[in-house]
């Protein structure tokens, strides 16, 4: 009854209350110095650390699929195994690393979406033929 | 540096990360722990040194395992899930190179290996096996080396798995009803001592009344070579071994590679020898993981030369006639033996020493065939196969110290509930199929045994199911909670 009645819409209206605050706070882009490639804007940061190596990687893959070209993206994992699976993964989502962090206990992946996909067709002559 | 804007990170001065000193230090000391224990156990009596074999290669399984982050679980999920073959290309490299190191062990008289059953039960076994270690994320032997790197929540897993394997086994009464007529008419037929009650409980019947009447061979014995040198390498390593780990390499590569690849390509294309050079490519695309699927070909062969001819020097057959030797007689099975494989080997160790644990908590398992009338459950200080587990966590936790990889992980509770719940299908899938992605899989497609393949087909088949579960249910996960979002 008390549940019910008092604190269940307490809570919810807490949730609701949190979740405006949240969505009401602008977006932070951050800035990283990268070797070899200078000062970066980061656009989106996953944070993985203490997950599985099933879920980094499928989430990873998720949302690089649905990036915008030249989105750079930072990935925070301690999964090792996940940690090296993901440059593997990058040709395959039309992405470039653009390197590899060790961080106290955890790995920072940086990655961009590139501008351009290559496309594999086949010539008159039934050779693969490279084309931007 | 003190120019950048207040929100920048530098990473540039962290790019580099050097082992700290006291890495090392923490390294030597877990060393030096297994190596005091060799050389104790060895001025105490010198037949320990049967113990200190299966001690050192799990420590070289350990470090391989975590140099090459090898995992079975990996593979399969890696393939499915995200399209990377770096660990399936890995492991079909050790098969390669255990099975040939394999077939020299065999022609000179040293292998220890035992053909098990062929049977429907191995791809049951390997189905349940393989949808439990996508939710654990890890394997059997992935679950001890990630137990080495200080993950909490694979140690969950290797405990979830080893007392899965004590209930399943033991498991009476309601269980009965789950049995076949005829698997309980062989199961009685073979006149087996009562002590292990072999007509109550599924286990017991499934084993005595449904596995041991199926016949076990080896390509090599199925293709009537008369020849021991042709039976090993031309039926028990090329056929069995080598010949489908190409075959699958070629699926990998045009399932997964080829496409990127050829559109990378700089040069033009050549038909037949860039194919080639695509295949070669991805076998060598993961060095790290190609170099770690050597060592642990190489060191699998070797452990069952050492061991067969440790048994040989020592006079025994198996480990049990040493304890009786050496005058432990406590825990050994009515035939007087325990579990001693004489190879690579990681769930049911595992089992016995869950099962002591639970033994000294008043709970009988001797009466299963499982425990008491194969494998015995000896102190886990005297079960020399258990010593190979117990190394091989150390010595993941040696190379991952010297690579500042060591780090204590804390699961949420998600993921340990993960954890417990895909070790206990493991734990299931485990004994159904005699065995795990070692024991069932990797040490015996690669001498010879085609059941390998009807495990690691159920083993794939349902990492196949775990993914695309998995997928489904992060997709659901994330819709729910836009959707949550977009009400307020």
């Amino acid at each position: 009854m008390l549940f019910q009645g008092i604190l269940r819409p307490i809570g919810l209206a807490w949730i609701r209350i949190h979740h405006r605050l949240i969505r009401a706070r602008p977006a932070r882009r951050k800035q990283v110095v990268l070797p070899s490639h200078g000062t970066l804007w980061v656009d989106e940061t996953l944070n993985f650390v203490g997950d599985t190596c099933l879920r980094t990687n499928l989430l990873t893959k998720l949302v690089l699929d649905k990036a915008d070209a030249g989105m750079v993206i930072e990935i925070c994992s301690d999964n090792l195994s996940a940690v090296e699976t993901i440059p593997f993964m990058l040709p395959n989502c039309n992405c470039e690393l653009l390197s590899t962090m060790h961080q106290q206990g955890q790995q920072t992946i940086y990655v961009r979406k590139c501008e351009t996909r290559s496309i594999v067709t086949k010539t008159q002559s039934g050779r693969l033929g490279r084309q931007a | 540096m003190s120019t950048l804007p207040c929100n920048t990170v530098n990473v540039d001065t962290q790019a580099i990360a050097e082992v700290e000193p006291r890495n090392i230090v923490r390294a030597f000391i877990v060393l030096g722990l297994f190596a005091l224990c060799s050389l104790w156990t060895f001025a105490i009596d010198q037949r320990y040194i049967y113990f200190s074999a299966y001690l050192w290669f799990g420590f070289i399984y350990g470090m391989s395992l975590q140099y090459g982050r090898f995992c079975m679980a990996s593979a399969i999920r890696d393939l499915f899930a995200v399209g990377v073959p770096r660990m399936a290309v890995g492991i079909m490299i050790a098969v390669v190179l255990f099975s040939l190191v394999s077939a020299y062990v065999t022609v000179a008289g040293k292998s220890t290996f035992h053909a098990s059953p062929i049977g429907l039960y191995s791809v049951i076994g390997g189905l349940i096996f393989g949808i439990g270690m996508v939710y654990t994320g890890g394997c059997a032997s992935g679950s001890l080396y990630k137990t080495g790197e200080g993950s909490i929540a694979a140690l969950l897993v290797v405990l979830s798995l080893s007392f899965t394997q004590v209930f399943f086994v033991d498991a009476g009464g309601w269980t009965n009803h789950a049995v076949p007529a005829s698997w309980t008419a062989s199961a009685l037929a073979k006149g087996l001592p009562a002590a292990v009650t072999p007509t109550d409980g599924w286990y017991d019947q499934f084993l005595a009344g449904y596995v041991w009447d199926l016949s076990a061979h080896t390509v090599g014995d199925w293709l009537g070579f008369t020849n021991p040198i042709a039976a090993a390498f031309l039926g028990n390593s090329l056929i069995n071994a080598i010949i489908p780990a190409v075959l699958i390499l070629a699926a990998i590569y045009l399932g997964w590679y080829r496409k990127a690849y050829l559109r990378d390509l700089a040069v033009e294309y050549r038909g037949i020898s860039t194919e080639f050079a695509g295949y070669w490519s991805m076998i060598t695309a993961s060095k790290r993981t190609a170099i770690a699927g050597l060592i642990l070909g190489l060191a699998a062969g070797m452990h069952m030369w050492v061991m067969q001819g440790l048994q040989q020097r020592l006079g025994i057959s198996n480990a049990g006639d040493l304890l009786m030797a050496m005058g432990h007689t406590s825990g050994l099975s009515i035939q007087d033996t325990v579990f001693d494989p004489g190879y690579f080997y990681i769930t049911t160790q595992e089992a016995q020493g869950a099962a002591w644990v639970m033994q000294k908590l008043g709970f009988n398992a001797m009466d299963s065939i499982f425990f008491g009338l194969d494998n015995g459950i000896p102190n886990p200080f005297l079960n020399p196969v258990l010593w190979m587990s117990v190394a091989l966590i150390g010595g993941a936790a040696v190379m991952a110290l010297l690579n500042n990889e060591f780090q204590f992980k804390v699961p949420t509770l998600e993921i340990a509930s993960w954890a417990i719940f895909g070790g206990i299908l493991m734990g299931i899938g485990a004994r159904i199929g005699m065995g795990c992605n070692i024991g069932a899989f990797f040490a015996t497609v690669t001498n010879g045994d085609p059941s390998g393949w009807l495990f690691g087909l159920g083993m794939t088949v349902g990492g196949l199911i775990g993914v695309k579960f998995f997928n489904w249910w992060i997709e659901r996960k994330m819709a729910k909670e836009m959707s949550a979002l977009d009400d307020f």
